[in-house]
């Protein structure tokens, strides 16, 4: 029997130490933050978000400077390879843009500001271990890690009873998502004797070929694999398991929202496409009509329960589950075409959402009514470039083109047709048409001259409103707008550069 | 065999739940049946209850618990790295070394934030 420390210089600490480098970074800040906290003589205001800021940043140099290696470490659980590389990028601007709206926003609500802030970075690096695990148990265990921060944030605001209840519900639905994945994990474990997906790609593909599996693993290994799969579509909100989105995306504070909506999403979907190219054995069990099932009443369901919302927070949530089932289409797809198109749909989809709650926390008092679409009747005319952006990731979500929607659309339906699946298309692009409907009524709204309704409630119209507006809009809120502006326009005009990117990525699932 | 080395395991499982249901089933067959108020309450033959027993407590309370959880699971996962000590060397040394001060700074931290106080 080999000794630990024999296994363990085969894989030098060093390789390890550098495999989880961007993580790594993000977590010493993220205690530093925390503990600068304890400080009270240090003036609290903005320390912790500075700190943050340069946290991400240094992870993001990271990542660049890591981006041709292909380490893994930690007795091979944990990957640094071209899928983290471009994953990553997308998760930490979705904790960068996360941080930098956060700045006035959580001031208002009179909150200790370290533990805020170190909790969203704990939130990142729990997104990042994940993406880069290859282990079922490192899976596991970065999926808690980043949801138990997550919960913790999403009942951040003490005392008020909408984001308690939102904290309970995903905390409750979360464990429960939580223990059918560590159970599928034991079903696998159970049927192939390995752990690292790595191995049991090979002990399915290469150790005995197809028809030597005997009956019994082909049974625990689908049980295995189905359980599987509905834990990781809690975290991706995929239809019937999405009953916690937008509870928990309505109460959180929008901040949270945003970056439960964007790095969460990315985080499940990115996993989930590096397990599903591994180890979902199509001949075990045909996963793809599963998921076609899945996608539809994920884009279905999303779409009409958004057409009858009233509360933004509301709505942007449901907008996001009908997301995710366009985000699975590019999966369904398949292939080296597909998954390059659901990466690029994910980081297309980090900026148009960050953008979409960036202006809803312009607009955000700490009266409930400020969320109601209602009440965005005609700040078209008093806000003018700010409703222009909104109009713009609207449009994006809606998947208009010359926005980055359109081409991450563009992308995801062309390798579904790829892949001859028709009908999928035709439901995607109905539903397509239906969303937009609803993401148009909110520019309609907002460019809309009051038509006298006497409980209409006005954003624009009270001068406590206007001031608290006026309040709202702070640099890093616009530097947050302008930032997703800019990368919404860019991976809509230039698609290629980012297209080239994630393919590039990609092509390290391949090399197991 | 494999298969047949699960056979006790099974065996016991079957057993326990036989005794469950035996256990509860047998008394409540041989046994006397009486519906009577004061079966309803906590002790049937002790002292009369007093007051609501959902009170309210102080939270502090809780917070000790959940102190006392952390740091005592600290505590376990020492004693099977203790066992194996020799064995791991170095490396084991250090990693618990890192473990011990990752929880270290979890008690700096509540200590620093007060929660270690009473009042």
């Amino acid at each position: 029997m080999l000794n630990t420390l024999q296994i363990y210089n085969n894989y030098l600490v060093e390789r390890s130490l550098l495999s989880v480098m961007p993580e790594l970074v993000i977590v010493i800040f993220a205690f530093i933050v925390l503990f600068l906290g304890l400080f009270r003589k240090l003036p609290d205001n903005d320390n912790s978000y500075y700190l943050s800021l340069i946290g991400i940043v240094f992870s993001i140099l990271y990542v660049l400077m890591l981006s041709n290696q292909n380490i893994n470490g930690f007795f091979g659980s944990v990957v640094f390879d071209g899928m983290d590389v471009f994953v990553f990028i997308a998760i930490l601007f979705a904790g960068l843009l996360t941080i930098l709206m956060s700045k006035k926003y959580i001031e208002m609500f009179n909150l200790p500001l370290a533990e805020y802030y170190s909790l969203i970075l704990f939130t990142v690096a729990g997104m990042m271990l994940l993406v880069s695990s290859v282990n079922l148990i490192m899976i596991f265990l970065s999926i808690e890690f980043m949801s138990i921060s997550a919960y913790i944030l999403t009942g951040y605001i003490k005392g008020n009873t909408r984001s308690t209840e939102a904290a309970l519900k995903y905390f409750i639905l979360g464990s429960f998502a939580s223990a059918f994945l560590i159970f599928g994990s034991v079903f696998i474990y159970a049927a192939t004797g390995h752990l690292n997906i790595y191995n049991i790609h090979n002990f399915l593909y290469t150790g005995s070929s197809n028809s030597g599996l005997s009956a019994s693993i082909r049974d625990y290994l689908s049980i295995g694999l189905i359980l599987f799969l509905i834990g990781l579509a809690f975290k991706m909100s995929l239809f019937p398991f999405h009953a916690w989105t937008p509870d928990s995306y309505d109460g959180a504070p929008t901040t949270v929202t945003n970056l439960m909506a964007t790095g969460i999403k990315v985080a499940a979907f990115a996993i989930f496409i590096r397990v599903f190219s591994s180890i979902f054995d199509s001949s075990v069990f045909n996963f793809y009509n599963i998921l076609w099932i899945l996608s539809v009443l994920t884009m279905t369901f999303g779409n009409l329960a958004a057409l009858l919302q009233t509360n933004i927070k509301r709505l942007l949530a449901y907008s996001s589950i009908a997301q995710a089932g366009y985000m699975l289409i590019g999966i369904i797809g398949g292939g080296h075409y597909g998954y390059t198109a659901t990466l690029f749909y994910l980081l297309s989809y980090v900026f148009m959402t960050a953008g979409a709650f960036a202006i809803v926390i312009v607009f955000e008092n700490l009266n409930i009514a400020s969320f109601d679409i209602k009440s965005y009747s005609g700040i078209g005319y008093k806000y003018p470039l700010i409703s222009a952006s909104m109009s713009f990731f609207l449009l994006a979500l809606a998947g208009i083109p010359v926005t980055s929607g359109f081409m991450g659309k563009f992308y995801v339906f062309s390798a579904a047709i790829k892949s001859n699946y028709d009908w999928l298309i035709f439901i995607a692009l109905l539903n397509s048409a239906l969303a937009a409907f609803y993401y148009i009524k909110i520019i309609v709204r907002m460019y809309m001259i009051s038509n006298g309704d006497a409980d209409q409630v006005e954003l624009g119209e009270s001068s406590a409103n206007m001031t608290a507006i006026a309040a709202n809009i702070t640099p890093s809120l616009i530097i947050t707008i302008i930032i997703s502006l800019i990368f919404t326009l860019l991976l809509g005009i230039y698609p290629q550069m980012f297209i080239h990117f994630a393919s590039q990525s990609v092509t390290s699932l391949w090399k197991i | 065999m494999a298969e047949n080395s699960f056979l006790p395991i099974l065996i016991i499982l079957i057993l326990a739940i036989v005794f469950a249901f035996a256990t509860v089933g047998l008394s409540a067959f041989l046994g006397k049946n009486t519906y009577e108020k004061g079966k309803l309450k906590p002790y049937e033959c002790g002292v009369e209850p007093v007051g609501n027993p959902h009170i309210r407590f102080d939270i502090k309370f809780y917070l000790i618990a959940i102190f006392f959880l952390l740091f005592d699971i600290e505590a376990l996962f020492l004693f099977p790295w203790a066992a194996v000590f020799i064995k791991l060397g170095l490396f084991g040394f250090v990693e618990m070394f890192l473990f011990i001060v990752i929880l270290l700074l979890g008690l700096i931290y509540i200590w620093k934030k007060g929660a270690l106080e009473w009042d």
